[in-house]
């Protein structure tokens, strides 16, 4: 018989409270409840936006039924024997048959197993963790990566850092790739298809999820997402001019119903929020690709709209977390590759990113970090409102930027050294490899790793690229490198 | 006469005020079904989308008077009407709507008669699909979703309504962006029995009914059941009789519904309650029957090549159906398929603990038809209860299931499965716990007949 003393949590995963009063009218039956249905877990489980007492699971069913649903089981071990909550989440076409549900009550700081049970069987365990208090001091371990395109590998840097120990990981952008195309050669795998609706942007994300790797990472890691251009259109912003609405829609509505992301219930686009980690480290989300202007509209120039340069600067100055990494799409850093202003990033709104730089430096708030995706290289720079003065070294850097790599897109391949005299701001440059970066952070130290991959195999290696070792109070890196310098 | 001229000026203020209030509230051109809204194509840089679009802007929307509200009272509050022109192919038609925020957003499909062309369509009244908040799917997830799917026959054009629920908001959290999939369906065969009609074939009183269901569609007469979606449905009818109640049985893993009206026409009657597949197996409901009354039997498939399926009817005197019997589940509290009361949503079986006087006497004296138990329960309520009486050489005397077994002492009737010997008893008690797996109630009634 089951223990009759289960702890009761609170769910949030289903509105089952609903009972309208209704006639028995013809066809006017309300469903009481949701019901565990039929439906085979092939796309993995996955969880996300960890916080001390909170997550977020996630997997799907495949079925051909209209509607069904799962039970998800949260228990503290691997045999799912402490059971510590359950939920029946409901499911159906509607959502692409994913499950999402929202559990609170569990504990800081502690790992937690999971499994999906339908009528059908069930979902692999998974493993997640949740955060730690506010005020602890307990030293970080967070990877992140960007930029999975499915044709040009596989995803075997997720392989690799699905088996370190982690605390979160990041995804920085492009998860999904929304232009097919024919076979290339050398081309790893085949994806024709133009994602241009509802149905194509969600083909995109179960194709992305066919690879082990991605599997792997997202059973095993709690992970926090912001969405980059190709979710939607390449260079995508709403003001080039911006897509359709529906194409709009349908890429957001694809990505929060395949991630495990709390999606804001008054404005389903936003993504940019705080995350406050411990006392070692604040995370700043942000989003460089809706809220641009300044492109034949009128208005001035901005990356961020002015609404979120607000928030962003009122955040970064009330933050009182030794670390505040600002997670984003597009590199700070002026001609982060050599070869010019990138005008589709912080390059191309100058005015932004010397308002954000020169607050950071009058204000002197220390030890900000960016961490970015897009560009397909690894990178680290240093930054500060003036490139020319940062170049000539007569002004000292306001922050550190980590361009972390691409999982697989290709990348500018370019001599470091033509990099850096270019752009002398430039630490580190390499555009040849793909992997995914992995960092922590205590009260001393931020000491960052890129890990690049063999993704022409889905068994292939992972070696150590690069270390950069940032005291606190410096906003430079001490470099290691682990592979020769190109 | 000064003070009067800001008085005058506040009064003009004000009338121009209600002035342009009252032009901004002028609902939308499509607020009626007879200016229903077509969808559009759109263009993506990327690609040619299959989908067509549209918008709905529910700020200034009105309801629809007269129709029902197939989500509850509190659903459609606020209204505006789209249509899908007939296809000269029969098509699986997907609408999907979603809005800035993740408000509830409804919807409801009406399948029009075979080539309609007046303007406002002829079926505005009766929807024939709904989604939305109450329907027990992706509408009441965390995160929700809001679509709706029917398979419609040839030149069969769909009205689309949408709705939203409460106090408008602001216009842009009221709009909602609706999809359209039209999936052509080129080879199609209209299966027997596709319409709810005087010429839909009886259901047999005393042997099986082999229903195919293989290109069932929805049609203007399906009623809709939102907790119990299809794609296609296939109707079978039952004139009673007599009174006596009938169990109507439904076998096949591709029928995934079962839907039971009364009436005339079931658009224009009664939905008496619906099952879905949980499992396989039976789904079931007895219902209650009149004599000549018709009812009428609707198996739902959403398998455009489904298997066929099988209709099995036998009166059913003092019997019950518990969660839409073995094969189904029941997604309504009570009614004829037995659907668990609310209560039972969150069960506290745990909690539950059954005794009872000890069971005695001469074995005869329990050789009944209906076994009388006492038994008295503390803690919590059983859902779907079944009682099990076991006896010597651990036999199964006697048993009853019961949709629930509530608190407190009562007599508890019993099906006698086999006579009576002297020997030892005691009766098992299972419910469903939260996970909806069956536990034993702790606890037992026992005894010893000599």
């Amino acid at each position: 018989m089951r223990q009759p003393t289960r702890r009761e949590l609170v769910v949030a995963g289903a509105a089952g409270a609903f009972t309208a009063a209704v006639p028995p009218a013809y066809g006017s039956l309300l469903s009481r409840r949701p019901k565990v249905g039929p439906g085979r877990f092939r796309d993995g489980v996955a969880t996300g936006d960890p916080t001390p007492g909170a997550i977020t699971f996630w997997s799907r069913l495949r079925t051909d039924r209209l509607r069904s649903g799962a039970r998800l089981i949260v228990a503290r071990d691997a045999d799912m024997r402490r059971v510590v909550a359950t939920a029946v989440v409901p499911t159906g076409r509607a959502v692409d048959h994913t499950l999402k549900a929202r559990v609170g009550g569990l504990k800081p700081d502690t790992e937690y197993y999971y499994v999906w049970e339908s009528r059908s069987g069930s979902s692999p365990v998974g493993r997640t963790r949740t955060r730690s208090p506010k005020d602890s001091a307990e030293p970080l371990r967070i990877a992140f990566s960007s930029c999975q395109q499915y044709q040009a590998g596989y995803f075997t840097p997720h392989t690799h850092a699905a088996a370190e120990e982690l605390d979160l990981y990041l995804f920085l952008g492009d998860y999904i790739y929304e232009k097919g195309r024919a076979p290339l050669p050398g081309d790893a795998r085949t994806d024709r298809t133009d994602a241009v609706d509802l149905a194509s942007y969600r083909y995109k994300y179960a194709l992305a999820r066919t690879d082990a790797g991605l599997q792997e990472l997202h059973r095993l890691h709690p992970a926090l997402h912001v969405l980059d251009d190709h979710e939607v259109e390449n260079n995508y912003s709403d003001n080039l001019p911006p897509p359709q609405p529906l194409q709009r829609y349908a890429g957001y509505r694809a990505a929060s119903e395949w991630i495990p992301r709390v999606v804001n219930k008054r404005d389903r686009f936003r993504i940019y929020r705080r995350v406050p980690l411990n006392a070692n480290a604040e995370l700043f989300l942000i989003d460089t690709r809706q809220y641009r202007q300044g492109s034949a509209d009128g208005r001035p120039r901005s990356i961020l709209g002015p609404t979120q340069m607000a928030w962003l600067l009122a955040a970064l100055k009330s933050s009182t977390a030794r670390w505040k990494i600002i997670v984003q799409q597009m590199p700070v850093s002026a001609a982060p590759t050599g070869s010019g202003a990138r005008t589709d990033a912080w390059d191309g709104f100058p005015e932004d990113r010397t308002l954000l730089l020169g607050e950071i430096e009058r204000n002197g708030i220390p030890n900000v970090v960016f961490l970015t995706g897009d560009a397909h290289v690894f990178a680290c720079s240093t930054v500060a409102s003036n490139f020319d003065l940062l170049g000539e070294g007569s002004v000292r850097p306001s922050a550190v930027e980590y361009i972390g790599g691409s999982v697989t897109s290709p990348g500018l391949v370019k001599p470091e050294n033509d990099v850096r005299v270019e752009s002398p701001w430039v630490r580190q440059y390499n555009g040849s490899f793909h992997g995914y970066s992995i960092f922590t952070v205590d009260p001393a130290n931020l000491v960052m790793e890129y890990r690049y991959s063999d993704i022409s195999n889905p068994a292939g290696g992972t070696s150590l690229l690069e270390r950069f070792t940032q005291p606190t109070g410096a906003n430079d890196v001490i470099r290691q490198s682990f592979a020769p310098i190109v | 006469m000064a003070a009067r001229f800001p008085f005058t000026a506040a009064l003009a203020a004000a009338a121009l005020l209600a002035s342009a209030t009252a032009a901004h509230a002028a609902p939308p051109s499509n607020d009626l079904p007879g200016a229903a809204a077509p969808f559009a194509p759109y263009t993506a840089a990327n690609g040619v989308p299959f989908e067509q679009e549209a918008f709905a802007d529910l700020a200034e929307a009105t309801a629809d008077p007269g129709l029902v509200r197939c989500l509850g009272d509190e659903s459609f509050e606020r209204t505006v009407w789209f249509f899908v022109p007939a296809s000269s192919v029969a098509a699986e038609v997907t609408v999907d709507a979603a809005g800035r925020t993740l408000d509830p957003i409804d919807l409801a499909l009406f399948v029009q008669p075979e080539l309609t062309t007046t303007p406002g369509g002829v079926n505005h009244t009766v929807p024939n699909a709904c989604a939305g908040l109450g329907d027990g799917g992706a509408s009441e997830a965390v995160e929700p979703g809001n679509a709706v799917s029917v398979r419609v026959p040839p030149n069969h054009p769909v009205f689309v309504q949408v709705g939203r629920r409460g106090a408008a908001g602001a216009p842009e959290d009221e709009r909602a962006v609706l999809s359209l999939r039209v999936a052509p369906i080129p080879t199609f065969t209209p299966v027997l029995g596709d319409r709810a009609e005087p010429l839909t074939p009886v259901a047999r009183a005393k042997r099986p009914t082999p229903v195919p269901l293989a290109n069932a569609t929805v049609t203007s007469d399906d009623a809709a059941t939102p907790p119990c979606p299809s794609l296609g449905t296939v109707w079978r009818r039952l004139i009673p009789g007599n009174a006596v109640p009938r169990r109507i049985s439904v076998i096949g893993g591709d029928a995934t519904t079962l839907a039971v009206f009364t009436g005339e026409t079931p658009a224009g009657g009664r939905a008496l309650d619906c099952v879905i597949r949980d499992s396989p197996g039976r789904m079931e409901m007895i219902v209650p029957a009149r004599k000549g009354r018709t009812l009428w039997i609707r198996v739902g498939t959403d398998d455009l090549l489904a298997n066929p399926a099988t209709i099995l009817l036998e009166e059913a005197r003092d019997q019950r159906v518990v969660d839409g019997g073995p094969g189904g589940v029941d997604p309504t509290s009570g009614g004829p398929g037995g659907g668990l009361p609310a209560a039972c949503d969150t069960p506290k079986i745990e909690r539950a603990r059954v005794t009872g006087p000890r069971l005695s006497g001469p074995p005869g004296r329990y050789n009944v038809r209906r076994v009388p138990i006492i038994v008295n329960l503390r803690g919590a309520r059983v859902c779907d209860a079944e009682l099990r009486l076991y006896g010597p050489r651990g036999f199964l005397y006697a048993k009853a299931t019961l949709r629930q077994l509530k608190k407190g002492k009562r007599t508890v009737q019993l099906g006698r499965r086999r006579g009576f010997e002297r020997g030892r008893y005691r009766l098992e008690i299972t419910g469903l716990d939260r996970l909806g797996e069956r536990v034993k109630v702790r606890g037992t009634v026992q005894g010893r007949l000599r």
